[in-house]
């Protein structure tokens, strides 16, 4: 290795350290997202716009891009259903195009997108556990990225999935303790509404939910709203004509 | 191992697309009183439920039918 390569090596290294250091750092994933896009632009030598879309079952997909014209490329292509970023969903695997205007895999997408001012566009994949998503450098001239640049371009990637992924996993743990939060506020207003009913018809806690149950299914509202209108106004809810508590009396 | 069993319970939650999770946690808010374990044991009719256990959860299935704009399905155990 020569002094040149050596420093060279020392260079990507520090700033791939910083890369990784400003993506875990980010937060959420929409925040994560931007600055995958920011710092695409600002890392990968050629590159001129970039965007980003991720996909998780427990969430919506979610997309950024660095322009509108790179955006409005990623919708030509969903419209159109051909191009490489659609190539790299199906298969998983990176797509490099060094000339959408010269290259014949995409008769339709690739004059397009030259038309529009995108003519070298490297496609990578973002299968962290769970989710789905694709990155997409795109440049203004062909052939703009080398050998290193491409490579830089896969270890980003990489480090991009793993932040998306620490990110989408402290959203969820986020959304966890909020629905446990309103459970137990919710949980604590029918026991309230069912110690009204108690103490009122000297019933037990079973007869008490059996009540709010049957007025739940009766005026076709949720249990929870039942047990809130109860302990607002007192008033003993409507539980149609075969309630049996009322039953005999 | 072998494939849990097919029961009323679990037929209702798998149409009404919620996880054992999901359904343990709309049970709870319910005022439901049995561990995540004990709820899954009723869901495949592993252990019996009281008749008053069997409500909650059936009215916490039912609920989520009305949100997918369907009825009550799962019929309660003081309703025979």
């Amino acid at each position: 290795m020569t002094m040149a390569d050596t420093e060279l090596t020392l260079a990507l290294t520090t700033q791939l350290s910083e890369v990784a250091r400003a993506l875990f750092a980010a937060g959420d994933v929409s925040s994560t997202l931007q600055t995958v896009v920011d710092l695409a632009t600002a890392t990968i030598e050629g590159c001129d716009y970039a965007s980003v879309f991720v996909e998780h079952p427990a969430a919506d997909r979610r997309a950024i891009a660095s322009d509108p014209l790179v955006a409005r490329l990623d919708e030509l292509q969903q419209r159109i259903g051909q191009g490489p970023c659609i190539d790299t969903l199906r298969s998983g695997q990176s797509v490099y195009v060094e000339d959408l205007a010269a290259d014949p895999h995409w008769p339709q997408f690739g004059p397009e997108a030259a038309e529009s001012g995108i003519r070298c566009l490297l496609v990578l994949p973002l299968s962290a556990t769970g989710t789905f998503g694709v990155l997409n450098l795109a440049a203004s001239f062909p052939a703009a990225y080398g050998a290193t640049d491409r490579a830089k371009g896969v270890i980003f990637a990489t480090l991009a999935e793993l932040a998306l992924t620490g990110a989408q996993t402290h959203e969820e743990e986020d959304r966890r303790a909020d629905n446990l939060h309103q459970a137990l506020v919710t949980r604590e207003l029918i026991g309230r509404a069912e110690g009204i009913l108690m103490e009122r018809e000297r019933i037990t806690s079973t007869q008490a939910f059996d009540i709010l149950r049957r007025a739940s299914q009766h005026l076709n509202v949720k249990l929870k709203e039942v047990a809130e209108e109860l302990v607002e106004t007192g008033e003993r809810p409507r539980t149609g004509p075969n309630d049996p508590a009322r039953r005999g009396r | 191992m072998s494939a849990p069993a097919d029961t009323v319970l679990d037929r209702a939650r798998q149409n009404a697309g919620l996880s054992h999770g999901e359904l343990y946690l709309r049970y709870f808010e319910l005022g439901g009183m049995s561990s995540a374990f004990q709820v899954e044991a009723i869901v495949y009719e592993l252990a019996e439920a009281s008749p008053h256990d069997y409500d909650v959860l059936a009215h916490a299935l039912n609920e989520r039918f009305v949100e997918l704009g369907g009825d009550h399905p799962v019929p309660y155990a003081s309703e025979p």
